[in-house]
């Protein structure tokens, strides 16, 4: 596969917020989590993310 | 466990207004929000007994009204009450939010464990989702709390499937810069 390993914090967060929504593929996942060893933004992100999903359900219902 | 309130109606009422919040931030239409939640207080009175023993009437409703906007979106999908929702998914303004080099421009926080417990916080919420975009707030509400997949909303949205994930990201980019503007006063 000729993309690159490593990632940008704007590719990130695309595939952290498509995560949310989908099941991604093996290849974007291990990108994914190599970016986020290395990058404390988007896994405070990432965190935010998955906070919003409770969160809405704590607002309503 | 609790039975059926002798009263049905008189605990109901109060719960309206909740109701009415809640419906309008999801429909983005007031008079559309009203019907679904007139919609569901009837239904709900129809179905007194199906209340009994459910501990909770606030989240009972709710899951009324859920089926209630869904379908007013369905219908409001068949007559397009709303924009296109191409404008919305313009990307340029999430290319914003990153330099040129792809790092964030202000990088996320990390936010306090017990955000959820904050009311300050979901008020915040509240007052961000109601600042979204029609298109944008009413795609975050039908994935995050209708549980709606991707390809329904888009359906349902009248958009593809690309533009269905940009109005996701873009709900998601802009809750959380608008929550640490408004919650955190960043």
């Amino acid at each position: 596969m000729a993309r690159p390993l490593k990632i940008t914090c704007r590719e990130a967060s695309r595939l952290l917020s498509q995560a949310m929504d989908r099941k991604l593929p093996l290849w974007q996942r291990a990108r994914l989590r190599l970016h986020l060893a290395l990058c404390d933004a988007c896994s405070n992100f990432s965190r935010q993310l998955k906070l919003l999903r409770r969160a809405v359900g704590r607002l309503i219902g | 466990m609790r039975t059926v309130p002798a009263n049905l109606r008189a605990e109901i009422e109060p719960l309206r207004a909740y109701l009415l919040r809640y419906a309008s931030l999801q429909l983005r239409n007031r008079e559309q929000a009203e019907d679904a939640v007139q919609e569901t207080l009837v239904a709900a009175l129809a179905a007194e007994a199906s209340f009994a023993g459910r501990s909770n009437l606030r989240t009972w409703l709710t899951g009324i009204l859920k089926h209630k906007i869904v379908d007013a979106i369905r219908r409001s999908s068949r007559e397009r009450t709303l924009d296109s929702a191409d404008g919305e998914a313009s990307i340029d303004e999430l290319e914003a939010l990153f330099d040129q080099t792809g790092h964030w421009r202000e990088p996320p926080q990390a936010w306090p464990e017990q955000a959820l417990e904050d009311k300050q916080f979901l008020r915040a919420l509240e007052k961000c989702l109601a600042g979204l975009p029609a298109r944008t707030g009413q795609a975050f509400l039908m994935r995050e709390h209708l549980g709606c997949e991707t390809a329904d909303i888009c359906k349902e949205l009248g958009i593809t499937a690309t533009h269905c994930w940009v109005l996701l990201y873009r709900a998601r980019t802009a809750l959380r810069e608008c929550l640490e503007k408004g919650w955190l006063g960043r």
